[in-house]
C-alpha cells in the first residue's frame, strides 16, 4: 500500500514537472524568432529590396545551395548559412524579408528597441538586392527603400555599431552590355547601380534638407518627434556618395543567381515556370562559356564580415 | 482549359508549378504573373476572402494550407466556367499534403530556423532540397487527378445538355451536341492535359451508346444503380448488346490507360460521379464499393484520420495502381464532403510533437484552429470594427480574410484563440493601411520640377509643367476648405500656387476661393517678401457656368506661362450615382491628366464611403478612358472632419480597403495648419482599442 501510494506521488511529481518543462518549452517555441535573435546577437544578415529583385532567389541558392522558381513572397524566410569565412565559427541566420510595399516595413523590426525585441546589434549586416536591369525604369522606388533601410541603420542608437550595408546588383547575368559578350557584365552592373542610386539619393536628400522647413504634423503626434526621414548625411557638403555616407559602410557588389533555366521540352508537356524572376530576354547561357558562380562576390562579401 | 496550376511556399518559394500553354508559360515566369498578382493584390492587400479574383483575362483561385505555410493556385482563362476547378484545389491540397507531409514539415522548418537547433540542422538538411526531385512523381499524381475531374466535369456537361434537348430522337439529341460544340468551341481545342485531348470525338455510333447508356441511367437512378457494381443496370433489355459489349471490353481491358486512347463507356461511367449528390445518395451496396476498408483510416475524437501514406510503395507498377486508387478515393472523399466542411483536411501530422501536444492538450493548447473556434471570436471582432464605423463589407471581408488566414494554424502555449485573431487583425489592418505607393508629395513636385526642367533646357526654353492635383468628391466635405489647407502647407514649403476655381455651379464658391486666396497671400507676404517672380498664390477664375474641363486646361497653361509649381484644382462636388456630372469631372481629368486625383471624404461617413469610392473610382476610370489611354482612378484620399469622430475612424480603413490607395492628408480643424498626415500605427490602434 504504503509502496504504490509512493509511486502515485513520484509520478504526480514526474508529471507536474514535465508539464512545467512542456509549458515552458512551448512558451519559447512560439517566440522563436524574437528569442533566436536576442541569443545569437550579432549573426543576423538581412536580405531587404524592392519586389522582383530576386531576394528569395538568393535567400535559396545561400541556403539550399539552388534556386527554385519564386513569386512575391508573403512572409519572412529564415534560415541558416554556413559563411565559408573561418570566422564565424557559428552559422548565420539569412532573413529574407518580403519586398512588398505594404509589408517590406518588417525590417525596422530589426532595428527597433520595442517591448518585444531588443535585438539591436544583432543584425550583422545588411544586404540591399535590387534589380540592375530594370534599375533604370523603377530606380526612385528603389531609392525611396534603399533611403529608409540607410534612414534605419543611421538612426541606431551611438552604443551599436551600424551594420555594414552592401548593395548588390542582382541579375547581371541578363544586363544588356554593349560588348555583347555572353559573359555577365558585373562592371557594368556595379557601375550603373552606383550613379543611378546615387544620383537618386542625392534628389532625396536635398529634398529632406528643404523640406524641414514645414512638415507636416502626424496625427497623435503629441511629442514632436521628427518623423522625416533622413540619414542621408555625407561627410562633406557636397553631392550624396556611399562612400561620404555618413551612416556606416556601403558596399556595391553584383552578380545573379544561377537559376534553372527551362528545360528542353522532352514528351508532352513541358515542364514550365522554371526561371526564378521576371526576365525581359531569356538568355540561355552559353554551355562552352566556363560557369561562373554568381553569387560569389556576395559570399565573398559575407566572409569579410567580422 | 486551365493555364497554370503552382503549389508554394508562402515565402515565395514556388515548390512545383506548370504551365499549359506556352503563352501561360512565358506569363508565369514574369513579374505580371497571374500568381504575382494575385499574392500582391488579394493576398498582401488582405482581400483574400473573396473567393475569386480576376486579372488581365485570367480567373485565379487558390486555396491555403496554412499549418504548412502553402498556397495552391490555379489560374485559367476567366471566359472558361469551369466548374471542377474547385474540386480540383481540395483534391491537389489534400493529396499534395499527404503525400508530401513529412518532406513538407521539415521544409517549412528549415524556413523558421531557430538558433538552439542551428548547427545540424544545417549540416543535414542542405542536400536534400531538390523539389524538382522531391515532388518527381507530383506530375503523374496531379495529370491523373486533373484528367478525372476533366473526364467527370465532361460527363456532366454532356449529360445537361442531352437533358436539356430531352429524350426525344437520336437526331435531336445529335443538334444538341452540335449546338453544344458551337457553344463551347474552346472545349475541343482547349485540350487542357498535356498528353491527349480527354474528349472523344462524336460520331454517329458513340452516341447511340450514350443515349442507351443515359437511359440506363435515368432508369437506374431510383433503383439501385449498379454502375460501379458488376454489370448492373443491365435490367432492360433494349440494353443488353450495350452491356455485353461493355462486359467484353472489360474483359479485354488489360489495365487503365489514361488519356491515351479514346475513353470508353465503361470509363466513363466508372468516372461519372454525378449521382453522388446529396439529393440521390448511392445506396449502401455502392457505398460499400467506395470506401477501402483495408486503408480506411481510423477515427479518433470525432476526427477522422487519413491513414498515412506509405513511401515505401512508390516504385513499381502496382504502385501505380495503389496510386490510382488512392487518387479516386481522395476525389471521392472530396466530392462526397464537397457539401460539408472537409474533415479530411484537418487531419493532424503524425510528427515528433505527437506526445507534446498530448501533453500539452491537458492545458489546452498546441491544435490548429477551426472554424468552429474562430467563428464567435471574429464576429466579435467585426462587430467591434463596425462600431468603429468600419463599413460593414468591409468589416466582414477583413474578418473573413483573417479567419482563412488563420484557419489551421496551429496555437501553441498559452495563447488564446482571441488574442490570437487579435494580433492577426491589427497585422491585416496594418497592412491595409500602409500605402504601397509613395505618399511624398513634395518630392514628387520637386521631381517633377528638375525632370520638366532638364528637357526642356535642351529647347531652350526654361518653362517647367506645374505639378497639378485635383480634388474631388460629393457635396460638402470641404474640398475647398482643405484645398486651401493643402495650399497653405505647400506654400510654407516655397512653392507657388495657382488655385482654379473649377466649381462652377455652387454659388459663392468662387468667392469662397478668392478669400482664401487673399487670407494665404497676406499669411505668406507677412513672412517672406515677395520675390521677383511675382505672386506667390493666385487664383484662377472664369466666373460660373462655364465648362470646368476648359478652365482647368487654361489655368494649366497660365500657371506654366507664369512659373507656378502647383496648380491645385477644385471641383464642384457631385453625388457618385449623377452620370451625368460625373461624366463633366472624368473629361476634366481626360483632357488635363493631373498628377494628383485626391478623393475628398468625411470621417463621418460610413457604410456610404464604399459607395462613394467605388462609384468615383469606376466612373473616373470608364470615362476618362480616351484613345489608346487607360482610365485614370484615384490616387489618393483626404479624410476631412478627423476630429468630429474621436476613435470611430472606421473610414480610414474603410476607404483604403476600397481603392487601395493611400490616405495623402487628414483634416481635423478648421485653421490652415489643422492638416495632417496619417500615422498608421494610430489608426490601428484607434480602431482596435475598446
Amino acid at each position: 500500500m504504503d509502496e504504490l501510494k509512493r509511486v502515485d506521488t513520484y509520478s504526480l511529481i514526474l508529471g507536474s514537472v514535465l508539464l512545467a518543462c512542456v509549458l515552458v518549452a512551448g512558451e519559447t517555441s512560439r517566440l522563436e524568432i524574437v528569442d533566436s535573435r536576442r541569443a545569437k546577437s550579432g549573426s543576423i544578415v538581412l536580405l531587404v529590396g524592392p519586389s522582383d529583385g530576386g531576394k528569395t532567389a538568393i535567400f535559396s541558392s545561400l541556403v539550399y545551395n539552388h534556386a527554385p522558381p519564386t513569386h512575391t513572397s508573403l512572409q519572412q524566410n529564415v534560415a541558416f548559412f554556413r559563411s565559408p569565412s573561418p570566422f564565424h565559427r557559428k552559422p548565420l541566420q539569412v532573413v529574407d524579408i518580403p519586398g512588398h510595399p505594404r509589408i517590406r516595413g518588417q525590417f525596422t523590426d530589426f532595428f527597433q528597441e520595442n517591448g518585444k525585441s531588443k535585438n539591436i546589434g544583432g543584425v550583422k549586416a545588411v544586404i540591399f538586392v535590387c534589380d540592375a536591369a530594370a534599375l533604370t525604369r523603377n530606380a526612385s522606388t528603389v531609392a525611396e527603400h534603399l533611403h529608409l533601410v540607410m534612414h534605419a541603420i543611421s538612426n541606431l542608437p551611438p552604443s551599436a555599431t551600424p551594420p555594414p550595408l552592401l548593395v548588390f546588383a542582382n541579375k547581371a547575368d541578363v544586363l544588356t552590355s554593349a560588348s555583347k559578350s555572353k559573359t555577365p557584365n558585373t562592371a557594368l552592373a556595379v557601375t550603373r547601380t552606383t550613379t543611378i542610386l546615387e544620383r537618386e539619393l542625392e534628389k532625396r536628400r536635398l529634398n529632406s534638407i528643404k523640406s524641414n522647413t514645414a512638415v507636416l504634423g502626424e496625427l497623435g503626434d503629441e511629442g514632436g518627434e521628427d518623423d522625416t526621414v533622413g540619414g542621408l548625411d555625407v561627410t562633406e557638403g557636397d553631392a550624396f556618395t556611399f562612400d561620404k555616407w555618413d551612416g556606416g559602410v556601403v558596399t556595391i557588389r553584383s552578380g545573379w543567381v544561377d537559376i534553372q533555366r527551362p528545360r528542353k521540352a522532352h514528351g508532352g508537356h513541358d515542364t514550365a515556370s522554371e526561371d526564378d524572376e521576371p526576365k525581359e530576354k531569356d538568355t540561355v547561357v552559353d554551355p562552352t562559356v566556363p560557369k561562373k558562380d554568381g553569387l560569389a562576390e556576395l559570399v565573398d562579401w559575407i566572409a569579410t564580415l567580422r | 482549359m486551365l493555364d497554370n496550376c503552382t503549389i508554394s511556399h508562402k515565402g515565395g518559394l514556388v515548390l512545383w508549378s506548370r504551365s499549359f500553354t506556352p503563352t501561360a508559360a512565358t506569363l508565369s515566369r514574369s513579374n505580371a504573373s497571374p500568381v504575382n498578382n494575385l499574392i500582391r493584390e488579394a493576398l498582401i492587400e488582405g482581400r483574400s476572402s473573396e473567393d475569386r479574383y480576376e486579372k488581365d483575362g485570367y480567373a485565379v483561385r487558390w486555396t491555403l494550407a496554412n499549418d504548412l505555410e502553402l498556397i495552391f493556385v490555379v489560374a485559367y482563362q476567366r471566359i472558361l466556367q469551369l466548374s471542377y476547378v474547385e474540386d480540383l484545389l481540395t483534391a491537389i491540397k489534400t493529396l499534395f499534403i499527404k503525400l508530401y507531409a513529412p518532406f513538407l514539415t521539415k521544409f517549412v522548418a528549415s524556413l523558421h530556423a531557430q538558433a538552439n537547433a542551428a548547427p545540424t540542422e544545417v549540416a543535414d538538411a542542405s542536400p536534400s532540397w531538390d523539389f524538382a526531385s522531391a515532388f518527381k512523381d507530383w506530375d503523374k499524381v496531379f495529370d491523373k487527378v486533373l484528367r478525372e475531374l476533366e473526364q467527370k466535369a465532361n460527363q456532366e456537361r454532356r449529360l445537361r445538355t442531352r437533358q436539356l434537348t430531352g429524350s426525344t430522337a437520336l437526331g435531336a439529341s445529335m443538334s444538341g451536341n452540335e449546338s453544344f460544340n458551337e457553344e463551347h468551341p474552346e472545349r475541343g481545342s482547349g485540350a487542357t492535359t498535356p498528353a491527349k485531348d480527354a474528349t472523344s470525338p462524336l460520331d454517329g455510333q458513340e452516341i447511340a451508346k450514350n443515349i442507351a447508356h443515359l437511359k440506363t441511367r435515368m432508369k437506374g437512378r431510383n433503383s439501385t444503380s449498379g454502375k460501379k457494381g458488376k454489370g448492373g443496370g443491365a435490367g432492360s433489355g433494349s440494353d443488353s448488346d450495350v452491356s455485353k459489349r461493355q462486359s467484353s471490353l472489360r474483359g479485354a481491358k488489360s489495365k487503365r490507360t489514361w488519356g491515351d486512347v479514346v475513353p470508353t463507356e465503361d470509363d466513363m461511367s466508372a468516372l461519372d460521379f454525378s449521382t453522388d449528390k446529396p439529393s440521390d445518395l448511392p445506396s449502401a451496396g455502392v457505398l460499400d464499393t467506395l470506401v477501402d476498408e483495408k486503408s480506411r483510416g481510423v477515427k479518433k475524437d470525432g476526427v477522422y484520420e487519413i491513414r498515412d501514406w506509405e513511401f515505401s510503395k512508390q516504385a513499381s507498377r502496382e504502385v501505380d495502381e495503389d496510386l490510382d486508387d488512392f487518387i479516386s478515393k481522395t476525389l471521392r472523399e472530396t466530392s462526397l464532403n464537397s457539401t460539408g466542411p472537409t474533415t479530411s483536411s484537418e487531419a493532424q501530422p503524425g510528427y515528433i510533437s505527437s506526445l507534446f501536444s498530448k501533453l500539452t492538450g491537458l492545458a489546452g493548447s498546441t491544435r490548429p484552429l477551426t472554424q468552429q473556434d474562430l467563428g464567435p471570436v471574429l464576429a466579435g471582432m467585426k462587430e467591434h470594427l463596425m462600431k468603429k464605423n468600419v463599413a460593414r463589407d468591409i468589416a466582414e471581408r477583413v474578418c473573413d480574410g483573417v479567419g482563412k488566414s488563420l484557419e489551421g494554424k496551429k496555437v501553441g502555449g498559452l495563447r488564446s484563440i482571441r488574442g490570437e485573431v487579435h494580433a492577426a487583425l491589427e497585422d491585416a489592418i496594418t497592412r491595409i493601411l500602409t500605402p504601397k505607393t509613395s505618399t511624398d508629395i513634395l518630392h514628387a513636385i520637386r521631381q517633377k520640377k528638375l525632370t520638366t526642367m532638364t528637357t526642356t533646357r535642351a529647347g531652350g526654353e526654361s518653362k517647367m509643367e506645374p505639378y497639378s492635383i485635383t480634388f474631388v468628391g460629393v457635396n460638402g466635405v470641404g474640398k475647398s476648405t482643405n484645398l486651401s489647407k493643402v495650399a497653405f502647407w505647400l506654400l510654407q514649403n516655397d512653392f507657388r500656387v495657382l488655385i482654379a476655381a473649377c466649381d462652377t455651379f455652387r454659388s459663392g464658391a468662387v468667392e469662397q476661393l478668392r478669400v482664401h486666396v487673399r487670407n494665404l497671400g497676406m499669411l505668406v507676404n507677412k513672412e517672406t517678401v515677395e520675390d521677383d517672380k511675382g505672386k506667390k498664390i493666385d487664383l484662377y477664375e472664369k466666373g460660373y457656368g462655364k465648362d470646368a474641363a476648359g478652365i482647368a486646361k487654361d489655368a494649366i497653361a497660365y500657371a506654366k506661362e507664369e512659373g507656378f509649381d502647383v496648380v491645385l484644382i477644385d471641383t464642384a462636388g457631385r453625388m457618385q450615382d449623377n452620370e451625368p456630372l460625373m461624366r463633366a469631372l472624368a473629361k476634366l481629368v481626360a483632357l488635363n491628366q493631373p498628377d494628383k486625383i485626391v478623393f475628398v471624404g468625411e470621417a463621418l461617413v460610413g457604410n456610404e464611403a464604399v459607395d462613394q469610392l467605388t462609384k468615383f473610382d469606376r466612373a473616373l476610370k470608364d470615362f476618362s478612358k480616351g484613345e489608346g489611354k487607360s482610365g485614370r482612378g484615384i490616387d489618393g484620399m483626404l479624410v476631412t472632419k478627423w476630429d468630429t469622430v474621436d476613435d470611430k475612424v472606421g473610414a480610414a480603413l474603410s476607404m483604403t480597403f476600397v481603392t487601395g490607395q493611400p490616405i495623402l492628408f487628414v483634416g481635423c480643424g478648421q485653421t490652415y495648419t489643422d492638416l495632417r498626415q496619417l500615422r498608421v500605427s494610430n489608426v490601428v490602434q484607434a480602431l482596435l482599442s475598446d
